[in-house]
C-alpha cells in the first residue's frame, strides 16, 4: 500500500481528499500546516506528497525545497488556488511534478496520483 | 464664602451634567452605529470568496512595511510568519532602524541575504540608508531588508515608503500577529472604489497570555494580569464602539500604527510620517484627510470591523504610564498642528465633529477630571464636601463607566466571541467593575503628566522594554 | 457628616435646585444600572444560545460531511435509499436546511468536474431548491443575495425577470450575485447583463466576474469589443482589460483609438492591453506623446518600452524626464539595467546625473 502525505489547511478539502484517496486504496497522512508537515517529513518516507503552497507556519515553497533536498525521488503534486503563471512556473522550476489548481476535480486528482505512484 | 462656593458648585454641577449628557449621547450613537456596522459586516462577509480573490490578477500588489528596532529576540520568527501571508502578490520590507543588537545579523543569516545595489530616491527625507539586502534564495524572493541609521519609527516607515515598489502600503509593527486572511480583508475597502480610498484599518486585539506559536495565535486566552485585562476592555470600547461608529460617519481620525493600509501616492503627497511628533500614526491620517479635503477630492477611509491583528500591550504599570503619556502628547501635538480644522465647516465631519470630539472628550477629559479631583480635595480641605451630592455624582459616573464596558462586552459577544470560555465573561465583568477604581486614576494621571511633559518639552518615546510576547507555550523552529 | 449637610442645605436659597440635581443623578444611576443589568442578561443569554446553536450546527455539519463524501466517492453507497433517508430525517428544521445548503455549496465551491455535477443533482433530489426560491422573494437584501448565490453556484435556472431587477439594486452584494447568476447560467454571451447595468462596476465585482468567466462559464468567449462604447467608464475599462486577457488580437484596431481617450484611466488600460497583446505599433503611437502625458501614463509608457522596445526607444524619451521626476528616473535606470545587465554597477544615480550635465 502506498503512503501519501497530504499537506492542506482547508478542512473540507482535507476530509474529501482523505476519503477519496483512502477509498482508492492508499494510506493517507494529513498535515494541517507547514510545521506538522516538516515533522512528518523528518520522521517518515512517503511515496507521494500532495501539498498546497499557502500554508501556515512554513511556506509551501520551503517545504518543496526541503523535500527536493532530502528525498528528491518522491513525486510532488501541488494543489493550489494560485493560477498565476509566475507562481506555477516557480513551482515547476523548483522541481514539482504536477500542479493542480483549485477548484479541483477529485477524479482527475485520483488519476494523476495513481499515475505518479505507478511510475515509481 | 459659603454662597459663592455654592454657586461654583452649582455651575460646576450643571457643566458636569452637560458634559456628561454629551458623552452619553455619544455613547448612544456609537452603540447604535456599531451595532448596524457589525451586523452589516457579518452579512457582507458571507459573500467573500477567498479563492476568487487569490486567483485574481486585479488584486493590487501590496508592500508590507515593518520597522524594527532591537527586535533581535523574535525578528526571525516574525519575518517568517509575514512570509506566509495569504495574498497573491506582496513584498515585505523590513527596516532595521539602526538596531544596537544582532537583529540584522540574524536576518542576514536566516534568510541568506546579500547587499544589493537597488536604485532608490528619498521622496520623503529620511536618515541615511546603510544598505539594502535581498535574498539569494528564491523562496524568500519577496523579502527586502533595509539597514539605516536610527531615526525613530516614523523615519523608518518613511524609508520603507521610499524604497518599496507597490502603490498600496501596509504599515505594521513587526511583532504583531496577523490573522491569516488579514490582508485580503484589509484590501477590500480599496476595491469598492466608488470613491478614492486613502487608508483602511481594522480591529486590533490584545495578544497577552494567548498561546502563540511561530507567529500564529493557536489559542485565545484572557490575559492573566489585571492590567492587561483592563486593556482588553479598553480595546473593546475603542474598536468595537468608537472606531466603528466613527467610520460609519466617515470621521475616523486614527488608524492604528500597529496595522494599517494606505495609498502610497497620497501618503507621499501629504509628506509621509511626521518625525517630530510621537503620535505619528494619528497625525498622518489627519494630515492626509485634511489634504484631500483641501484639494476637494471625494475620498473615504475604510474600516474593517474584523479582528485582524494581535498585539502585546504593556503589562507593567511603568510601561503603561509611559505609553499613555506618549499617546496624550501625540494627541495634543496632532490637535495643535491641525488646530485650524477645529469647528471649521470647510472640513465637514472632520472639522465639525471629529476634531472637536477628540479635543473635548479625548484630550480635555482627563484634565477636567483632574480639575474635578483637585476641586474635591479643595472642598475636603475646607470641610465643605456635600457627601451625598458627591456620592451621587461619583456613582453616576461609575455606573456609566461600567455600562459602557458592559456594552462593549455585549458587542464582542454579538460579533466575534473570541474569548470562548464562560469564565472569561465573568472575569471581564469583574474587571469592568474594578477598572474605574484601580485603573482609570492611573490613566488620568499619565494623561495629565503627558500634557505637563509636553509643555516642558519632552520629546522621547520613554520606557519600552521588549520582553517578547509573554505566553506559556513558545516554540522555536529549532527546538522541534 | 450630617451637621455639614444641614449647614449646606440651610446655607443657600436654591435648595430645590440642589435636590433636583441629586434627584437627576439618582435617576441616572438607576437607569444605567438597569441598562447594565439588561445587557449582562443579554450577554449570558446570547452566549448560551450561541453555544446551543453551534453544537447543533456542528452535529449537522459532521453528518453532512460523511454523507456527501460517501455519496461522491463511495461506490457501495446506495444513493436512492440514503437520499430518501436523509430527506426524511435531517432536513426538517430551518437550521438543518441552512447548514445543508451551506455545506453542499462549500463542497461545490471546492470541487469541479463530475463531483460538482453530482452535487448539483443531489441538491435537486433533496428538493432544497424550493427553499431557495422562497428565500429569493423575501424582502431583505442578504437573504435574496444568498439565494441568488446558491442558484448561481449550482446553476439552477429561474425565470429571468426574477433576477433582473436585482442587477441595479442599491446593495453591492445583491448586484454582484445577480451578475454572477447571469454569467454562470448563460450558455452564450455570459456578459449580456452589462447591457442593462447602470451602476459602476467596482474592482471587487470585476474580480468575481473574471473569476467566474474563467472557472465557471463553458460557452464561447464573447467579443468584448461590444462594450467599448458603454456609458459606464468602468465597463469600458473592464472590456479593454478582458480583450487582452483573452487574447482577442482581432480587436487591436478597435482598441487603438482609445489610446487618445479623454479619460486617463481608459488610456492606461488601453496601453496595458495593447502591450499584453504585443502590438508592435504601440510604441510608435505612445512615445511621441510622452512629453504631454501625466505621471501615471509616463510610467505605463516606460513599462511598454521595457516589454516591447529597446534602448533606442529609451533614449527617445530620455530628454523628457525632468530633473526632479525621480520616480521616472529610477524606472528609466532600472530598464536600462535590464537592457544591459552586464553594466548593472555602472548604471546608477550618478550616471543619470552625468547625463543631465551632458544635455
Amino acid at each position: 500500500m502506498k503512503k501519501i502525505l497530504v499537506i492542506e489547511d482547508n478542512p473540507m478539502v482535507i476530509k474529501s481528499l482523505e476519503f477519496k484517496l483512502t477509498k482508492d486504496g492508499h494510506e493517507v497522512l494529513i498535515a494541517k500546516d507547514g510545521r506538522v508537515a516538516m515533522k512528518f517529513l523528518k520522521e517518515a518516507n512517503f511515496d507521494l506528497i500532495l501539498t498546497d503552497l499557502m500554508l501556515p507556519f512554513v511556506t509551501g515553497k520551503e517545504l518543496i525545497s526541503y523535500i527536493k533536498k532530502n528525498s528528491p525521488q518522491t513525486p510532488i503534486i501541488v494543489l493550489s488556488t494560485s493560477t498565476q503563471e509566475n507562481i506555477i512556473m516557480d513551482a515547476f522550476n523548483m522541481g514539482v511534478d504536477d500542479f493542480i489548481t483549485k477548484p479541483f476535480s477529485p477524479n482527475e486528482l485520483s488519476l494523476r496520483v495513481k499515475r505518479f505512484l505507478n511510475k515509481a | 464664602m459659603g454662597s459663592t462656593l455654592n454657586q461654583i458648585i452649582e455651575i460646576a454641577s450643571w457643566l458636569f451634567l452637560i458634559y456628561g449628557a454629551i458623552i452619553c449621547t455619544g455613547y448612544l450613537f456609537s452603540a447604535v452605529f456599531s451595532l448596524i456596522e457589525i451586523r452589516d459586516y457579518k452579512r457582507r462577509n458571507n459573500f467573500v470568496d477567498e479563492t476568487a480573490m487569490l486567483q485574481s490578477l486585479n488584486l493590487p500588489a501590496i508592500s508590507i512595511l515593518a520597522p524594527a528596532y532591537n527586535e533581535g529576540l523574535n525578528i526571525v520568527e516574525n519575518v517568517r510568519s509575514l512570509l506566509t501571508i495569504n495574498y497573491p502578490s506582496f513584498e515585505i520590507v523590513i527596516i532595521n532602524d539602526g538596531s544596537k543588537d544582532d537583529s540584522l545579523k540574524k536576518l542576514i543569516e536566516e534568510y541568506e541575504l546579500e547587499k544589493r545595489d537597488i536604485l532608490h530616491h528619498s521622496f520623503i527625507p529620511t536618515k541615511t540608508i546603510r544598505g539594502i539586502y535581498k535574498s539569494r534564495n528564491k523562496a524568500f524572493k519577496s523579502l527586502t531588508v533595509v539597514d539605516k541609521e536610527n531615526g525613530g519609527k516614523a523615519d523608518a516607515l518613511n524609508t520603507g515608503i521610499n524604497i518599496c515598489n507597490n502603490s498600496i502600503i501596509c504599515c505594521i509593527d513587526v511583532d504583531c500577529i496577523l490573522e491569516h486572511d488579514a490582508m485580503l480583508k484589509l484590501i477590500k475597502p480599496f476595491l469598492n472604489n466608488e470613491k478614492k480610498v486613502i487608508a483602511s484599518g481594522g480591529v486590533i486585539r490584545v495578544a497577552n497570555s494567548c498561546v502563540i506559536e511561530d507567529g500564529r495565535i493557536i489559542e485565545v486566552k484572557l490575559p492573566e494580569k489585571f492590567i492587561a485585562r483592563v486593556q482588553v476592555l479598553e480595546y473593546f470600547r475603542a474598536f468595537l464602539m468608537g472606531r466603528m461608529a466613527w467610520s460609519r460617519v466617515d470621521g475616523l481620525l486614527l488608524i492604528s500604527g500597529a496595522f494599517g493600509m494606505f495609498d502610497k501616492p497620497t501618503v507621499i503627497e501629504a509628506g509621509g510620517y511626521n518625525t517630530k511628533t510621537v503620535g505619528e500614526d494619528m497625525e498622518l491620517l489627519v494630515r492626509m484627510r485634511r489634504m484631500m479635503r483641501e484639494k476637494n477630492v471625494p475620498y473615504t477611509v475604510g474600516f474593517v470591523p474584523d479582528p485582524l491583528c494581535w498585539t502585546e500591550v504593556p503589562q507593567s504599570w511603568k510601561v503603561l504610564q509611559s505609553q499613555r503619556n506618549r499617546w496624550t502628547r501625540g494627541t495634543a501635538e496632532t490637535l495643535w498642528i491641525h488646530k485650524k480644522m477645529l469647528f471649521n465647516p470647510k472640513y465637514k465631519i472632520l472639522g465639525m465633529l471629529s476634531t472637536p470630539f477628540w479635543f473635548f472628550f479625548e484630550w480635555l477629559a482627563p484634565l477636567i477630571e483632574f480639575l474635578g479631583v483637585l476641586f474635591f480635595l479643595f472642598l475636603l480641605l475646607f470641610n465643605q464636601v456635600n457627601w451625598v451630592l458627591f456620592l451621587t455624582f461619583f456613582l453616576a459616573v461609575y455606573s456609566f463607566a461600567f455600562l459602557f464596558s458592559v456594552t462593549a462586552l455585549f458587542f464582542e459577544e454579538y460579533s466575534f466571541q473570541q474569548y470562548t470560555k464562560p469564565k472569561y465573561i465573568f472575569r471581564l465583568i469583574g474587571t469592568a467593575l474594578l477598572e474605574p477604581l484601580l485603573y482609570h486614576p492611573v490613566i488620568m494621571w499619565s494623561a495629565v503628566m503627558g500634557n505637563f511633559d509636553l509643555i516642558r518639552g519632552k520629546k522621547k518615546w520613554g520606557v519600552m522594554t521588549r520582553a517578547g510576547l509573554t505566553n506559556p507555550v513558545r516554540k522555536n523552529k529549532d527546538s522541534d | 457628616m450630617t451637621p455639614n449637610l444641614v449647614i449646606l442645605f440651610d446655607g443657600f436659597s436654591n435648595f430645590r435646585d440642589w435636590a433636583w440635581i441629586m434627584k437627576i443623578n439618582v435617576l441616572i444611576i438607576a437607569f444605567f444600572l438597569f441598562l447594565t443589568f439588561c445587557l449582562v442578561t443579554f450577554i449570558l443569554g446570547l452566549r448560551l444560545f450561541k453555544n446551543f446553536r453551534n453544537a447543533k450546527k456542528q452535529k449537522q455539519e459532521n453528518l453532512l460531511i460523511d454523507f456527501l463524501n460517501s455519496y461522491l466517492f463511495d461506490e457501495d453507497f446506495e444513493k436512492q435509499k440514503e437520499i430518501e433517508n436523509f430527506k426524511k430525517n435531517h432536513i426538517n428544521t430551518d437550521l438543518e436546511i441552512k447548514v445543508t445548503i451551506k455545506e453542499i455549496l462549500l463542497f461545490h465551491k471546492n470541487l469541479k468536474g463530475e463531483s460538482a455535477v453530482a452535487l448539483e443533482e443531489l441538491f435537486l433530489q433533496l428538493q432544497l431548491d424550493s427553499f431557495i426560491l422562497k428565500d429569493l422573494d423575501k424582502n431583505n437584501w442578504y437573504t435574496s443575495a444568498r439565494a441568488i448565490y446558491a442558484l448561481s453556484e449550482l446553476t439552477i435556472e429561474v425565470p429571468v425577470n426574477k433576477i433582473e431587477p436585482y442587477l441595479n439594486d442599491l446593495r453591492d452584494e445583491v448586484r454582484q450575485q445577480s451578475q454572477l447568476y447571469f454569467l454562470k447560467t448563460a450558455k452564450t454571451n455570459p456578459l449580456q447583463f452589462l447591457d442593462i447595468t447602470k451602476r459602476p462596476l467596482t474592482t471587487w465585482q470585476q474580480i468575481y466576474i473574471e473569476n467566474a468567466l474563467k472557472n465557471f462559464y463553458e460557452g464561447p468567449i464573447p467579443d468584448f469589443a461590444q462594450w467599448l462604447n458603454h456609458e459606464l467608464i468602468s465597463v469600458v475599462e473592464f472590456s479593454i482589460r478582458l480583450i487582452a486577457r483573452y487574447n482577442q488580437f482581432e480587436n487591436i484596431p478597435t482598441l487603438v483609438p482609445f489610446l487618445k481617450h479623454e479619460k486617463e484611466s481608459v488610456k492606461i488600460e488601453s496601453i496595458r492591453s495593447l502591450r499584453t497583446l504585443g502590438y508592435e505599433e504601440l510604441l510608435g503611437l505612445i512615445i511621441s506623446d510622452f512629453e504631454q502625458e501625466n505621471l501615471l501614463i509616463k510610467k505605463e509608457i516606460l513599462k511598454t518600452i521595457k516589454q516591447l522596445g529597446d534602448y533606442n526607444d529609451l533614449q527617445k524619451i530620455r530628454p523628457f524626464i525632468g530633473a526632479d521626476e525621480w520616480e521616472l528616473k529610477i524606472k528609466y535606470l532600472n530598464i536600462e539595467r535590464f537592457f544591459f545587465p552586464e553594466k548593472m554597477e555602472q548604471i546608477n544615480m550618478e550616471s543619470m546625473l552625468e547625463k543631465e550635465m551632458e544635455i
